[in-house]
């Protein structure tokens, strides 16, 4: 145990600067005890990605933290139901420890069903439930029967892997659902949505492109979901994955099982939002597509290239730090971030697979560091180390930028303006700009005096 | 649309002001007469004057203000007004008690051309000042200047009044105070305390225009600068003026009558203001910045860099007086907000100088105007013509505010409609954390407001 | 200059009776079928945070990942300050056959990570329910590592969580570190007996509960002008609320000392914000019993009644006279009250919160004249 520098052995494989030996990257390991990881839990991970699903109940079955704590925490926006703001929860106490909650979680799903009349009950199993031994499958299979409500188990009980493995339960409570709804008049130029979840609205910008070159959106999973939407999924003739962490396990059993080919993209940045339409026009060999595509890019490009001026000019030759949950995503910021000029100087994510971070290498410049599974005490060491000017993450990274005088950009569950597509390029170089060139850093202490330039204030906010 | 007959030409104006950013003399030179203990101000003019005044005074403040006037008749505006401040003088005395008289004039009474120097010094030879008793007088002519310079004219009336110089120095610091809240007034001395300065501060309202109830009508509440203090300042060894308009003729005053070296300083409004105002105590106390202030600091930084995302290119329009406006000013421009629209109703070319300076190289379109024409009428053309996120301003600015629909901060003199103003200190540190958490609760309310249901979320 | 009317002063030892309140219904803590909308988090939480007011300790939750994650995802939220908590990150081996060797590595790694003096480690549901004994891994992991010069001193924390929430937590975990680093434990792993003595002035412990960094400024400025000193657990005073740092600080400075949690036991008498918690749970109740010091449990002191208890019972212990700014505070609080009371006279009000600031909000209210209609909140307490 070396105490030099406060990196612990068993992470030391799962760090890596480029130029520095041969590229080798420790990847999938359930994370460090003790190591302050940045990661959350399997529960974390089935959460997010079925909680956009507006006109279900989701209920949480455990003791009231996890409900509580998951409570309205993402953005994902609803055009219609909004009963996935609330929270449930059957909050658990000492005697259904001792005694099972079974019938709790029964009695709460028939009090739902009935006051709310959902469209599908999600039942999260969290830590407890997986230890008490609760079957929570015969509870719903019981309370669908006699309510005709379908109530859909989501094995994500905290311990049983990574947040990776709750997207996989995710996915299988979604398959559930799929193929029980009516295909007849669905176009054969349509797709699927997947991993896309609405944050900001970004669903609806995606969706209206998609429209403009002529494609049916049959289903979005999960943003702004629909329960019969997703039952009526299998009849797309596509699935267009995004966030591929997520939701890639769900597009190849579709695949399996209803022989839907699926595409792997990217809606942030220019270069991956064009690459995306460009991909399903190709897929589809549809002349009246292509063009379609070919006039959503050019007219977006015209209306986005020369707000972007500015920015770029304001932002040349910053430096970034990236920690993100995914690794896809990182994909995308590093090409965003030098479509504005900037460059990258740490990326790393909670969930990337080997295959993402031999891709990441190749995309970083010599010295760039590569982290998985990180934690404070080691991203806060490279952000003194690089000397960033930005730092893009989540909730948990925001303070530690903050303290060190380093600008910051949610490209997690708190952001609130839509990232994706061509109109979110243009909104990421604003919010980059806005933190980055803000003049509240010229009083920080790690960067006091160094003649930091206060914000040009000569650029129009958007109307 | 209280206001719908505010247009959107803006045409030059020179002979009417329409609802003004100011207002007279007199009751900038009463308020500063409130900053001495045991002091009673009175007006030498007609009885309207000075109930006026009062009524402001006490609107504001939430607090009784004694004030005596001369009560001109119409022969004394004939005649002139010394038998009426004479009789005043010798009654106050008998009745009231004061330690102080605080006399100033009106537009009556200078216009009639009443020497306020000869009447007072008239009343001390004709035995109506008693032992150990004072009268000091300002010149306030309401034609002139704003009620900025009316409480610039009173602190220089103390200053000729009150100070003396004795042989022995005390190496005290004074302070003067521009206007500004007695809770910012509170703070001001107890930063200045923490430097570990020995000081006298003039006009001080704290604990006399925020006092506390006690269960009595005091007429003469314990605050205030006493007449033991003022009359050894002239010993100290160094003056600082907080505020060029309103403090800045009394510090210059002190330099040449007594020749205590002086420094002129911003009212610490926001963090380089106070920065600079810690860094002049440092010059004349010679010691360090204590970690309460530092830590104070520290604290004020965190917030401005955690929530600098929500302030960002933010435009805002504000009213007021001088010296609050230069400091404002200047921590909205670094906290990334643009204020767009700067009135004054108080003239001086000096502002103006300052406020340009403030965003010299910054290719910022401010409007800025003070003086003659510069009332809330063209300020609420302005922003009828170019909005803002935010106007910050007296009371007077909530009928522009809910006619235009825009979030307003009640800042400055007077506010009529809301309190705390005289309990919790923006100057400072932590009066500029007070100032942050004010303006981003407005922001953020109105985003909670105006937000659809599909965009209103619990973290924002 | 005027004297101040002195009946009118804080009265030094009276009790405050309770002006008369209005009928509240008030309905059972029963259970609905379903938890919507709860008005509590989980027991961990607090627990967690009361260590964020320790110095130079660090947390350890035995448990999945999450648990950590999300605590510190929900305190940087509201705190807007860097909040690292470890978690022993439970696998499903762990889950079957127990997490003790996740969490003596969890511990390993939070020493070469953090060089803590204090480690306290805190349970969760799933280990809770497996029946992980946090005590004996922590006795375990000390005997295995016996004689290491830098090993921290241990809290374990052996709080079920389905026994309450977070304000629970919080005051059940302050009666821990009072137990062991105050007390040292009938069992000690550690006597607390290299702790330097407390000092001269006499002190007072303040067990604030769940509160805001400002608040506990508030407190120990107003402890310090009755003439005391005054030992806040948790003193999140800085550790919550610090400004813009040159380096990282993986613990930020401050915090209750091992001087204070000594100083301690030499209380003059401690005050505790917490009717409603359980005297099992109450670390004024513990220092009470085992040192017979005695104690003052309070709800929050908003308003002037509860206020003037707090002081008047400060004083009666110091014997002081209240000084002049607090007795002006008070005076210029009751100027603000028949300035504003009009404004407020009749309004009805729903409150929720934790219990004892629900309390502390409702005698305000009351003072003010306004009309408490719905007090509502997720402890489990009658």
């Amino acid at each position: 145990m070396s105490k030099s520098d406060g990196v612990i052995a068993a992470r030391a494989g799962q760090i890596y600067t480029k130029g520095n030996g041969e590229f080798a990257l420790a990847c999938e390991k359930a994370s460090t005890a003790g190591a302050v990881s940045q990661r959350a839990c399997v529960f974390c991970g089935s959460r997010v990605v079925l909680y956009p699903v507006t006109d279900a109940v989701h209920v949480v079955h455990g003791p009231v933290g996890c409900a509580a704590f998951t409570w309205d925490i993402r953005g994902a926006m609803s055009s219609g139901l909004e009963l996935h703001r609330n929270s449930f929860s059957t909050d658990l106490r000492e005697n259904e420890i001792i005694h099972g909650g079974e019938p709790r979680l029964e009695e709460a799903l028939r009090h739902l069903i009935a006051k709310f009349n959902p469209k599908a009950a999600f039942v999260y199993a969290t830590c407890i439930v997986g230890v008490i031994g609760d079957d929570v499958g015969a509870i719903a299979k019981k309370v669908t029967r006699d309510t005709g409500v379908p109530v859909i188990p989501v094995h994500s009980e905290g311990f049983r892997g990574t947040k990776k493995d709750g997207y996989r339960a995710a996915c299988e409570a979604l398959e559930t659902l799929i193929g029980t709804g009516d295909t007849s008049d669905i176009s054969p130029l349509s797709i699927n949505i997947l991993g896309e979840f609405n944050l900001a609205g970004e669903a609806w910008m995606i969706q209206d492109y998609y429209r403009r070159m002529g494609i049916e959106v049959v289903s979005v999973m999960t943003g702004d979901g629909r329960v019969d939407d997703i039952r009526r999924s299998h009849g797309a003739a596509l699935n267009v994955v995004q966030c591929s962490g997520s939701m890639t396990s769900l597009a190849k059993d579709m695949e399996r099982d209803y022989g839907i080919p699926f595409l792997r993209v990217s809606y942030f940045g220019i270069e991956d939002v064009s690459q995306a339409l460009y991909d399903v026009a190709d897929f589809f060999a549809n002349e009246d597509v292509k063009r379609g595509a070919e006039k959503v890019v050019r007219e977006e490009l015209l209306e986005l290239m020369p707000r972007m001026a500015p920015y770029r000019e304001k932002l040349q030759g910053k430096s970034a730090a990236i920690y993100v949950g995914g690794a896809f995503k990182a994909f995308s910021l590093i090409k965003a971030l030098r479509t504005i000029g900037m460059r990258v100087a740490l990326v790393g994510s909670q969930t990337g697979n080997s295959e993402d971070y031999k891709l990441l290498e190749q995309m970083c410049d010599p010295g760039t560091v590569i982290v998985d599974d990180s934690n404070p005490v080691e991203l806060s060491r490279f952000i003194i180390e690089k000397d960033v000017d930005l730092f893009i993450g989540g909730v948990k990274e925001r303070p530690m930028a903050y303290k060190l005088g380093v600008a910051f950009c949610d490209h997690n569950h708190e952001r609130k303006i839509a990232l994706a597509g061509f109109e979110g390029m243009k909104n990421f170089a604003e919010e980059v700009y806005r933190s980055v060139c803000s003049p509240v850093w010229q009083f920080a202490p790690r960067r006091a005096g160094r003649g930091i330039p206060a914000s040009g204030l000569h650029i129009q906010a958007e109307a | 649309m209280l206001l719908r007959h505010t247009s959107t030409d803006v045409a030059e104006r020179n002979a009417l002001t329409v609802n003004p950013a100011k207002t007279c003399q007199p009751i900038g030179a009463m308020y500063a007469a409130l900053g001495i203990h045991g002091c009673l101000p009175h007006s030498h003019g007609s009885q309207g004057c000075c109930s006026y005044h009062r009524s402001t005074l006490t609107r504001h403040y939430k607090e009784p203000v004694m004030a005596a006037t001369s009560s001109f008749t119409e022969g004394a505006s004939v005649f002139g007004g010394q038998a009426n401040l004479l009789k005043a003088i010798e009654t106050i005395f008998s009745v009231y008690k004061p330690e102080v008289i605080a006399v100033h004039s009106t537009c009556l009474s200078e216009t009639i051309g009443d020497d306020l120097n000869q009447i007072v010094q008239k009343a001390r030879d004709d035995g109506k000042v008693p032992e150990g008793k004072k009268v000091i007088f300002a010149s306030t002519p309401s034609y002139v200047g704003s009620h900025v310079t009316g409480y610039a004219n009173m602190v220089q009336g103390i200053i000729r009044g009150l100070v003396e110089r004795h042989a022995e120095p005390t190496g005290k610091l004074n302070i003067i105070p521009g206007w500004c809240e007695p809770a910012d007034m509170a703070e001001i001395k107890r930063i200045a305390l923490a430097m570990g300065a020995d000081v006298t501060m003039f006009p001080d309202t704290s604990n006399v225009m925020n006092a506390p109830m006690t269960g009595k009508h005091e007429f003469y509440p314990r605050g205030g600068a006493t007449l033991e203090e003022l009359s050894r300042a002239g010993d100290a060894a160094y003056t600082i003026g907080l505020g060029k308009f309103t403090a800045g003729p009394g510090a210059e005053m002190m330099d040449k009558n007594f020749s205590t070296p002086h420094s002129l300083q911003d009212l610490p409004y926001g963090l380089a203001a106070t920065d600079r105002y810690i860094m002049a105590l440092k010059r004349v106390t010679g010691g360090d910045v204590p970690e309460e202030l530092n830590t104070e600091r520290g604290r004020l930084l965190d917030m401005m860099t955690d929530m600098h995302q929500y302030l960002h290119g933010k435009r805002v329009a504000i009213f007021g007086d001088p010296d609050l406006l230069v400091p404002l000013t200047e921590f909205l421009r670094d906290l990334d907000m643009r204020p767009v629209q700067v009135i004054s109703g108080t003239p001086g070319k000096a502002f103006a100088k300052r406020m340009k300076e403030l965003f010299e190289g910054r290719n910022a379109q401010v409007n800025i105007k003070n003086g003659q024409g510069a009332d809330m009428f063209l300020l609420h053309q302005w922003m009828k013509n170019e909005p803002v996120d935010l106007l910050i301003g007296n009371s007077y600015g909530k009928y522009i505010a809910r006619d235009e629909d825009t979030s307003f901060l009640r800042m400055g003199f007077p506010i009529l409609d809301r309190v705390g103003h005289s309990y919790f200190p923006y100057v400072g540190y932590t009066g500029a954390m007070r100032l942050l958490e004010k303006m981003l609760g407005l922001f953020m309310d109105r985003q909670d407001r105006d937000a659809p249901e599909e965009r209103f979320e619990l973290a924002m | 200059m005027k004297t101040t009317d002195t009946s009118n002063n804080v009265p030094a030892n009276e009790t405050v009776a309770t002006a008369p309140v209005r009928p509240l219904k008030i309905s059972k803590p029963g259970r609905a079928p379903v938890t919507h909308n709860a008005c509590t988090v989980c027991l961990p939480l607090g627990v967690s945070l009361a260590f964020r007011g320790v110095e130079n300790a660090v947390v350890v939750l035995h448990g999945s990942q999450g648990c950590a994650t999300y605590i510190r995802r929900y305190l940087i939220s509201h705190f807007k300050e860097p909040v690292d908590i470890a978690s022993s990150s439970f696998t499903e081996a762990s889950a079957v056959f127990g997490g003790a060797q996740n969490l003596k590595t969890a511990i390993d790694n939070v020493r070469i990570s953090y060089t803590p003096a204090i480690i306290a480690v805190g349970t969760t549901c799933l280990a809770d329910t497996i029946g992980e004994d946090v005590s004996m891994i922590v006795r375990e992991y000390i005997k295995e590592h016996e004689g290491e010069g830098d090993l921290p001193l241990f809290v374990p924390l052996p709080i079920p969580n389905s026994r309450g929430t977070h304000i629970d937590g919080l005051h059940q975990a302050c009666r821990a570190a009072v137990e062991y680093l105050s007390l040292g434990p009938e069992d000690s792993f550690q006597a607390p007996a290299e702790l330097p003595l407390a000092d001269a002035t006499t002190p007072v412990g303040i067990f604030p509960g769940l509160v805001s960094p400002a608040d506990i400024r508030y407190l120990k400025e107003l402890v310090q002008d009755c003439g005391l000193r005054p030992v806040v657990l948790p003193d999140l005073s800085e550790t919550m609320e610090g400004g813009l740092w040159d380096q990282y600080e993986p613990i930020p400075k401050g915090g209750t000392a091992p001087a204070e949690f000594a100083a301690l036991r030499d209380a003059l008498g401690t005050v505790e914000f917490s009717t409603t918690v359980h005297k099992d749970s109450s670390a004024a109740e513990l220092l009470h019993e085992r040192l017979g010091i005695p104690l003052l449990r309070a709800p929050l002191p908003v308003g002037i009644s509860a206020t003037d208890r707090l002081i008047g019972t400060l004083l009666d212990w110091s014997g002081n006279e209240i000084s002049q700014k607090h007795q002006q505070e008070r005076d210029r609080l009751i100027d603000a009250y028949a300035d504003g009371h009009k404004y407020l006279s009749g309004l009805r009000v729903a409150v929720f919160g934790e219990e004892d600031l629900v309390l502390g909000l409702s005698g305000f209210l009351n003072e003010v004249g306004m009309e408490l209609v719905i007090a509502g909140t997720g402890g489990r307490t009658s």
